[in-house]
This record gives structure tokens, C-alpha cells and sequence, in this order.
């Protein structure tokens, strides 16, 4: 019997009607694995449907066919089980200006469903571990913006979750930040978490992902290893793949 | 929908809002603080200005033919007055009244032939647009009529008439309303629209801040990412919004009626009228469900109107016109000949007012009570019904759509159900 990825998505759609542009297929009917302790990357510009894919696997959208599944459970039928094992991170998923850090970290936990008795302690071992040690009970809206990162990050991971989904976090770091945010997803990866990390920046995809897809107008064009991908298309930097599906798909 | 999730979410909706100064300002502090200032600031404005005009000397000219009577005499007598004669060549008498250099003028009409030749006919000049020339000429008129009085009694006495002869009659007046009556009816009045404005204020900012404000920070996808259901997230915030609504009006029924029992009953009391301003006991969970009701209402209603906005600042105005219609039809029944009857009951708002000032009179008459109450439950059940609806609609839940909950509603419930 084989054991199914912690991230499947089988023929996954999404349409989006528009008043004044009639029908929209964000996402067009695609097919990808993510496995466990594997950073698996979203490569797209902008609008080729990458933030409406990690939406659809997040149940913040629901998809319009396919299926899809987190950790065994259905996107579409068990939503909050799918939440429930995953964190989402993006840049537009703020915090609550008006609690600590603290309170924020013991909320995030406390709603994803961590077991109450452990609550302190896991909350204790996030400050150590993402150096919020020094402002841990100081409101959210007095932090900078790289304390807020920090934060941002333990509350994704709050209550453990097998499976993350970093959608374009880099957007709007600077580059010591994107940097030290390249690490810690890095170190998730160490400890088995599945991760799907979506970006436009080549360079970010190819030092960090394990396997990259290239999406375009919503549909996966390529999905390979970075080697794999090169030996593909004969060109070595992910900037000319990139560039070679993209006519690829014109022609 | 979980109600742990529910919970949790509650207490972190509260605990967030109650740090916010707009929110526990509009929602706590107006409410309690509002009665109490208001009416320390009418108390001491009417203090002031009664006291500046009666501390006010009374500069009252008169003609020369004037001198010569009792009522010259009786004015100069009068130490809050000073009288002074004018020459002709000083008659511009009219305009130095309106410049307010002269506060009244008094002067004698010439005699009509009909009338006895003791009869005197006295002309006086004032602006009653000036505090100042209305003291004036109440000051001489009172001085007229005590003469008046005067030689009256002067009259009688000499022709041996005893005051029951000439005065005629005299009136004793006897009010049965008790002075606890006449306080809840002065609260009849007020209480029910003022309860209600605060209940509508403080539901106005939380409603904005639970949807529009929480887009608006970027909370929002934050929050609909976690495992809890959006039926727990937006029951929730629901219950959040109409706790601090119905908080803001109880809190503000409390300061009102301290207020009126610290500052107005013993100012009335000083005019020789005693109110008792106390509202029967039974009446207190009438009062407060009725509360609960308005705000389940309003809080549902302003939720439902403010979700379709971005920011914080399109909230308000998409949320204000729910504010506006939820008190206007007070200024239609503000009039204390209004009572409950079984039409008014089936009257959204309005029936819950009327409840009100009932109950603050200790009146209850259960039957258009529950008439009252079941309206407002199926206006609550209708306004959550049609927030489900919409809430099914995905690019309302995630914020997307862009337009307002009317041109949703024509866009996508009308026209699609005409179809």
C-alpha cells in the first residue's frame, strides 16, 4: 500500500467569474506532490495563480473541480482538519496589533486546536527559539517590522503543524531579512515539515526549493528538481528555464 | 461551529477591542461619562447665564413725563435697576437698545379721552434678542404689576372689601402623580432614545473594527487560515459586537439615572419641585433584554452593512445610515401621549421603545411585551439569514468583491433570483 504525500493535488481547478470579464481559470486543472522534509517551490510572475493555488490547499478558497488533500484530509471535506495541520504564512496575513506577542502566540495555538496542558511550554520554546525572549509581552503594534517577522513566523508554526505554505514571504524584506526567513524555512525542512514556498524571485527558487514548478496563466508548465529541470531544457540558470517554458507554452 | 472555538475567539475579539482607545471610548466611556458631563455642563451654562443676568444692573431710560409717577419711583427704588431721564435731544432711543448701550425704554402714551384720567398707558421699548433687555423689561413689568397689586388692595381696603371679595377666587392645585411618578415619566421620555442612540453607538465601532478594520490590518486571511470553521470566527465576532452594544446602552441607563438623581433632582428640588428619579425593579430585565434584542439587531445589521468595506474609514460610512435609521422613528413617538398598542408593537425599534417607557413606569403589558419581542426575534433571524447568504458568496468572505452590501444585493440576490 503506498503512503499518500502530505500534499496532493489531483486535476485542481479554480474559476472566478468576473462581472466585466466573464470567466477566469486561475488555476486550470493541475496535478503536483509535495513530500515530507521537502521544500517544493511555486514559480510564477505575478497572476499565473500562484496565491490562488495556496489558497485552495489553505480552504481559504474553494476549488471549483479537482480535489486536493492535506495531510490525508480533503481540502473540500474536511476543511478545518486541512487547517488545522497546516500553517500559512504570507505577506498579506498580518498579526493583531492590539495583543502581545505572547497572547499572539498563545491564541495561534490555542485555536489550532494544541493541546491545552502544553500551550505554555510550547510557547515558551517558540520565544527561545525565534529570539522573542526580550519583547515576548510587549503589543505587536510597538515591534518593528523585523520583530514582527519573527513573530509572524513562530505564530505559523504555533501548534506544530506537519505542513507550511510560504506564500511569496520574502516580498517587501530586506535582504538580511529575506535572508534570515531563507534559514529558518530551511531549518522547518530539517525537522520533516512538507513546505510549499511560492515565489517570482529565480534566485530565492533556486537556492531553496527541493523541487520547483513553473505556473503560468494557472497551469503547471514544469515540475522537476532544479538538475532536472537544466538537463530538460539545456540552460543552467532558473532565470533562461524559466524564460524557455514561457515562449514553450506561447509557441 | 465549535463553541470552544467560539470561545477563544470571543475572548481575543474582547481583549483586542478593550485596548482600543475609539472603541472603549464609543462604547464605554461616552455612555457612562456622557450624562453625567451633559448635564453638569447645562446645569452650570443655565447657572451662569441666570446668575450674570440677575447680577446684571437694569440701565432703563424713561421720558420726563414718567418722573413724576409711582412707577419712576418704584424702578428707582429697585436696586437692580438705574434709571435715568433722557432729554429729546437724546431720543435715539431705539438704536442705542439694539447697540446694547440701553437695555429698555419707558415712556407715557398720551391719555385716550374714553378712559378715566387715571388711567396711565405705558410704552416700553426692549430687544429681546438681548438676555441683557429682556431682564430689563420683565423687571419693569413685574414693577408695574406690583403697584398695580398695590392700589388694588389700597382700594378694597378703603372701600372696607376683604381680599376674598375683590380677588374673586383663588386656584389650589393638587397633583397626584407622586414625585417618583413625575421622575419616571421625565425618564419615559428621555431614557428609551437615548438608550437607544447608545446602543446603536456602541455597537458602531466594533461592527467596523471586527470586519472592515480587521481587512484593513491584514488580519483578516490570518485569521480564516487557522483551523477554527468562519461559522465560529464570524458567531464570534458577532456575539463580541452585541456584548459591547448592549454594554454601552446598560452602561449608559446606569449613568443616566445616577445623573439625574445627583445633578437634576436636587436642582429641581431648589425650584420647589421633587422628582424621585428610581425605576421599579421589575423593570430591570425588561430593560435589559430589551437592550439585548436591539443590539442582537443592530449588531447583526451594521456587521452585515460594514463587511463589504476595505478600511476602517469606508466601514463608518457604510455602517452610519443603519446608525441614523435606528433612532430616527424616536423623534416621530417622543410624545408622551404614545403608548404601546398592538400595532406600534409589530413597529421594529419603535415597540421596543415604547417597552422601554413602559417599563421605567412599571407598566407591563405582557401580551404586546411578547408581540414586541417576537418582531425583533424574526428581524434578527432575517438579518442573519441574509449575512449567510451573502457570507456563502466567496469573494465576500475573503474580501475581494468591491462594492457595497446594496449593489451586492442588487447585483447578485435580486437579479440572480429574477433569473
Amino acid at each position: 500500500m503506498s503512503v499518500e504525500a502530505p500534499v496532493v493535488a489531483r486535476g485542481l481547478l479554480k474559476v472566478f467569474h468576473d462581472e466585466s470579464r466573464g470567466e477566469l481559470r486561475a488555476v486550470d486543472e493541475i496535478d503536483f506532490e509535495c513530500h515530507r522534509g521537502e521544500i517544493f517551490g511555486l514559480l510564477g510572475a505575478n497572476g499565473a495563480g500562484k496565491t490562488t493555488t495556496l489558497r485552495l490547499l489553505s480552504t481559504v478558497l474553494k476549488p471549483s473541480g479537482g480535489h486536493a488533500s492535506v495531510m490525508g484530509y480533503d481540502v473540500l471535506e474536511s476543511s478545518g482538519e486541512v487547517r488545522a495541520h497546516l500553517g500559512f504564512y504570507s505577506a498579506s496575513t498580518a498579526l493583531y496589533p492590539r495583543l502581545t506577542a505572547r497572547e499572539t502566540l498563545e491564541f495561534f495555538a490555542r485555536i489550532n486546536g494544541y493541546p491545552e496542558a502544553e500551550i505554555e511550554n510550547r510557547v515558551r520554546s517558540l520565544v527561545d527559539r525565534f529570539g522573542i525572549e526580550e519583547f515576548v509581552d510587549v503589543r505587536v503594534d510597538k515591534l518593528s517590522s523585523g520583530m514582527k517577522q519573527r513573530v509572524s513566523l513562530a505564530r505559523t508554526v504555533a501548534h506544530d503543524p506537519p505542513v507550511l505554505i510560504f506564500d511569496e514571504p520574502t516580498v517587501a524584506l530586506d535582504v538580511m531579512a529575506a535572508i534570515e526567513m531563507q534559514d529558518v524555512i530551511r531549518e522547518f525542512r530539517e525537522e520533516g515539515k512538507t513546505i510549499l514556498f511560492s515565489t517570482h524571485v529565480m534566485s530565492e527558487a533556486e537556492k531553496i526549493c527541493d523541487r520547483i514548478a513553473i505556473i503560468h496563466r494557472g497551469r503547471i508548465l514544469a515540475c522537476d528538481t532544479l538538475n532536472g529541470l537544466r538537463e530538460e531544457t539545456g540552460k543552467h540558470y532558473l532565470e533562461d528555464i524559466f524564460l524557455e517554458f514561457m515562449r514553450e507554452s506561447h509557441d | 461551529m465549535k463553541w470552544r472555538e467560539i470561545g477563544i475567539l470571543y475572548r481575543m475579539e474582547l481583549r483586542s477591542a478593550l485596548r482600543e482607545r475609539s472603541i472603549v471610548v464609543g462604547s464605554i466611556l461616552i455612555p457612562l461619562l456622557l450624562y453625567p458631563l451633559l448635564m453638569w455642563g447645562i446645569m452650570s451654562g443655565l447657572t451662569f447665564v441666570m446668575g450674570q443676568s440677575e447680577s446684571q444692573v437694569s440701565r432703563i431710560a424713561s421720558s420726563a413725563d414718567v418722573e413724576s409717577t409711582r412707577v419712576f419711583e418704584a424702578l428707582e427704588s429697585d436696586e437692580r435697576v438705574s434709571v435715568e431721564i433722557l432729554l429729546p435731544s437724546h431720543l435715539d432711543i431705539r438704536s442705542r437698545i439694539r447697540s446694547g448701550e440701553l437695555d429698555a425704554w419707558i415712556e407715557l402714551m398720551p391719555a385716550a379721552a374714553e378712559l378715566s384720567p387715571e388711567f396711565r398707558k405705558y410704552h416700553v421699548v426692549y430687544d429681546g434678542s438681548k438676555d441683557r433687555s429682556a431682564v430689563a423689561e420683565t423687571r419693569i413689568v413685574e414693577s408695574l404689576d406690583s403697584l398695580r397689586t398695590e392700589r388694588m388692595e389700597d382700594e378694597a381696603k378703603r372701600a372696607g372689601l376683604g381680599e376674598e371679595v375683590w380677588q374673586q377666587y383663588s386656584v389650589a392645585s393638587e397633583n397626584l402623580a407622586s414625585s417618583r411618578q413625575m421622575g419616571q415619566f421625565i425618564m419615559g421620555l428621555i431614557v428609551p432614545m437615548f438608550l437607544i442612540i447608545m446602543v446603536s453607538a456602541g455597537a458602531m465601532y466594533p461592527a467596523v473594527d471586527a470586519t472592515a478594520g480587521e481587512r484593513e490590518r491584514g488580519t483578516w486571511e490570518t485569521l480564516v487560515s487557522t483551523a477554527a470553521s468562519p461559522g465560529s470566527i464570524i458567531t464570534a465576532k458577532y456575539l463580541y459586537v452585541t456584548t459591547l452594544s448592549c454594554a454601552a446602552g446598560l452602561l449608559n441607563l446606569f449613568a443616566m439615572l445616577v445623573s439625574m438623581r445627583a445633578i437634576f433632582a436636587p436642582m429641581l428640588a431648589s425650584t420647589g419641585k421633587n422628582m424621585e428619579f428610581k425605576i421599579p425593579l421589575a423593570s430591570i430585565p425588561v430593560i435589559a433584554a430589551g437592550a439585548l434584542l436591539l443590539a442582537l439587531f443592530i449588531s447583526a445589521g451594521m456587521m452585515l452593512l460594514a463587511s463589504f468595506a476595505r478600511t476602517f474609514k469606508e466601514g463608518q460610512s457604510m455602517a452610519a445610515p443603519l446608525y441614523v435609521v435606528s433612532f430616527l422613528p424616536m423623534l416621530f413617538i417622543n410624545s408622551p401621549g404614545i403608548v404601546l398598542t398592538p400595532k406600534l408593537a409589530l413597529v421594529p425599534i419603535v415597540n421596543i421603545a415604547l417597552v422601554f417607557r413602559e417599563a421605567i413606569s412599571g407598566t407591563f403589558q405582557w401580551p404586546l411585551i411578547a408581540v414586541a419581542v417576537a418582531v425583533e426575534l424574526v428581524l434578527v433571524a432575517a438579518v442573519l439569514l441574509l449575512a449567510q447568504r451573502v457570507l456563502r458568496f466567496e469573494d465576500v468572505l475573503i474580501g475581494s468583491y468591491s462594492g457595497s452590501f446594496f449593489r451586492f444585493l442588487k447585483e447578485r440576490i435580486i437579479r440572480r433570483s429574477q433569473t
